[in-house]
C-alpha cells in the first residue's frame, strides 16, 4: 500500500527534467517530504461509510463516500470483509418507473474526483453475514483498487430505516 | 350597435379572465406534492396473505389510508431506501400515523414466506404490513395497477434480482386511489400529502 504510493509520487519526480541536478536534489527533498506526509494520510479517504441492516440473512446495502487524494487515477474493483462471503458492487437504475440493479466490474476516479456510493445507485450488496449484526457495530471492509492496492475501511451498521 | 356588442365582448372576456386567475390560485392553493390519480387508477381490491399468515383483502384495510408498494426483502437498496422514507414520513404525520397502513407486497413470493416478510416488515414499524399470493394472484394484481415486475436469471449460486416497479400508489381511507409517488420522493412532500389526505377522510 505505502510502496505503490511511493511510487506513484517519484513518477512525475523522475520524468521532470533530469538535467539539472539542483532541481533534481531539490525535487528529491521535497519527494521525501511528501512520502512522509503521505503515511499519514492515504492517497484515498473514506467517509461516512454504513451498512444498512435488515433482518435474518437478506443482503444489505453499504454505502460510502470515496475521494481519490493521488495524483493517479484509481479504478474500483471490490470489495471483501470477514463479516461478509460475498460482496458485489451495483448500480441502481431506473427507468420507465422500473428499478433495476446492474453488476459493476470497476469504477475508475480521476484524482480529486469524489465517488458517492449512495441509497439509489452504486452499493456495494453485501450477502451471507459470517456471524449476525447489530445496529451500531463496526464491520470492516476491504476497498479493493487496480494496482493491487487497497483500503480497509470501517462501516457503521445502521437501522433498516436509515437513510 | 356593432361597437357595443364588441365592448361587452371585451368586458365579457375582462371577467372571464379573471375569474379563471381566480380558480387557477385556487387550484394551486390544493396542489398536492405528489402526482394526482384520483378517478384514473383502479380502487384498492386484492386478495393475499399478510405476515401473520391470514387471508386479507381491502375491506381488512378500509378507514386506514393505504400506502401500497411492490418490492422484494433481497432487493438490498431501492426497497429498502424507499420503506424507510415512508418510515420517516409516518414518523413526521406524527399520532395520525396509526391511520397508515404500508402494505409491502413481494413480487418474490418463492423467497418472500411469510415468515421473511414478517421480520421484515417490523424492521420498518408498526404501520408497516408484508404481503405475498401465489403467482396468478401476484399477476392479477400487477395488471389492476400496471405495475411490472421480471425476475432477472440466477447468478451462479442462484441469487438472483427482480426488476420492480418502483411506484407507491396511495388511497383514502374509502380505498379511492388519490395519490402515486415513487422512490425519488421525499418524506417531507410524503408526509404533507398525507397529513391533508388522512385529515379531509
Amino acid at each position: 500500500m505505502t510502496q505503490s504510493r511511493r511510487r506513484f509520487l517519484f513518477i512525475p519526480f523522475l520524468s521532470s527534467n533530469p538535467g539539472h541536478v539542483g532541481q533534481a536534489a531539490i525535487a528529491a527533498i521535497l519527494a521525501l517530504f511528501v512520502c512522509a506526509a503521505t503515511a499519514a494520510e492515504p492517497a484515498i479517504s473514506a467517509r461516512n461509510a454504513r451498512i444498512r441492516l435488515l433482518p435474518a440473512d437478506l443482503p444489505l446495502a453499504g454505502y460510502f463516500e470515496l475521494v481519490n487524494q493521488g495524483k493517479q487515477p484509481l479504478t474500483l474493483v471490490g470489495a471483501s470483509s470477514p463479516a461478509f462471503r460475498t460482496i458485489h458492487m451495483h448500480l441502481s437504475t431506473a427507468q420507465n418507473g422500473k428499478s433495476t440493479m446492474l453488476m459493476i466490474e470497476g469504477i475508475e476516479m480521476n484524482p480529486g474526483e469524489t465517488l458517492h456510493f449512495t441509497p439509489g445507485g452504486y452499493h456495494l450488496m453485501l450477502m451471507q453475514r459470517v456471524k449476525p449484526l447489530q445496529v451500531d457495530d463496526q464491520v470492516p471492509i476491504t476497498l479493493k483498487f487496480s494496482g493491487n492496492q487497497s483500503l480497509e475501511v470501517m462501516f457503521k451498521v445502521e437501522g433498516a430505516g436509515s437513510q | 350597435m356593432l361597437s357595443i356588442t364588441k365592448s361587452r365582448y371585451h368586458w365579457l372576456t375582462l371577467v372571464s379572465v379573471a375569474l379563471l386567475t381566480g380558480l387557477a390560485a385556487c387550484q394551486q392553493q390544493k396542489t398536492w406534492a405528489l402526482r394526482d390519480i384520483s378517478g384514473i387508477v383502479a380502487p384498492l381490491e386484492f386478495h393475499l396473505t399478510n405476515q401473520d399468515g391470514q387471508t386479507v383483502d381491502a375491506s381488512s384495510y378500509r378507514g386506514k389510508t393505504v400506502l401500497l408498494y411492490f418490492g422484494y426483502t433481497h432487493c438490498p437498496d431501492v426497497c429498502p431506501t424507499t420503506l424507510g422514507t415512508l418510515a420517516l414520513a409516518l414518523n413526521r404525520v406524527g399520532p395520525d400515523a396509526d391511520k397508515v397502513r404500508v402494505l409491502f407486497v413481494s413480487v418474490d413470493p418463492a423467497r418472500d414466506t411469510v415468515a421473511v416478510l414478517k421480520q421484515y416488515v417490523n424492521a420498518f414499524g408498526p404501520q408497516f404490513v408484508g404481503l405475498r399470493g401465489s403467482d396468478s394472484e401476484l399477476q392479477e394484481l400487477s395488471r389492476r395497477y400496471r405495475i411490472a415486475y421480471a425476475l432477472e436469471k440466477p447468478d451462479r449460486h442462484g441469487d438472483y434480482t427482480v426488476a420492480h416497479s418502483n411506484a407507491v400508489f396511495i388511497f383514502d381511507d374509502k380505498g379511492n386511489a388519490r395519490l402515486l409517488g415513487g422512490s425519488d420522493d421525499k418524506a417531507d412532500a410524503i408526509a404533507q400529502d398525507l397529513k391533508r389526505l388522512i385529515s379531509a377522510g
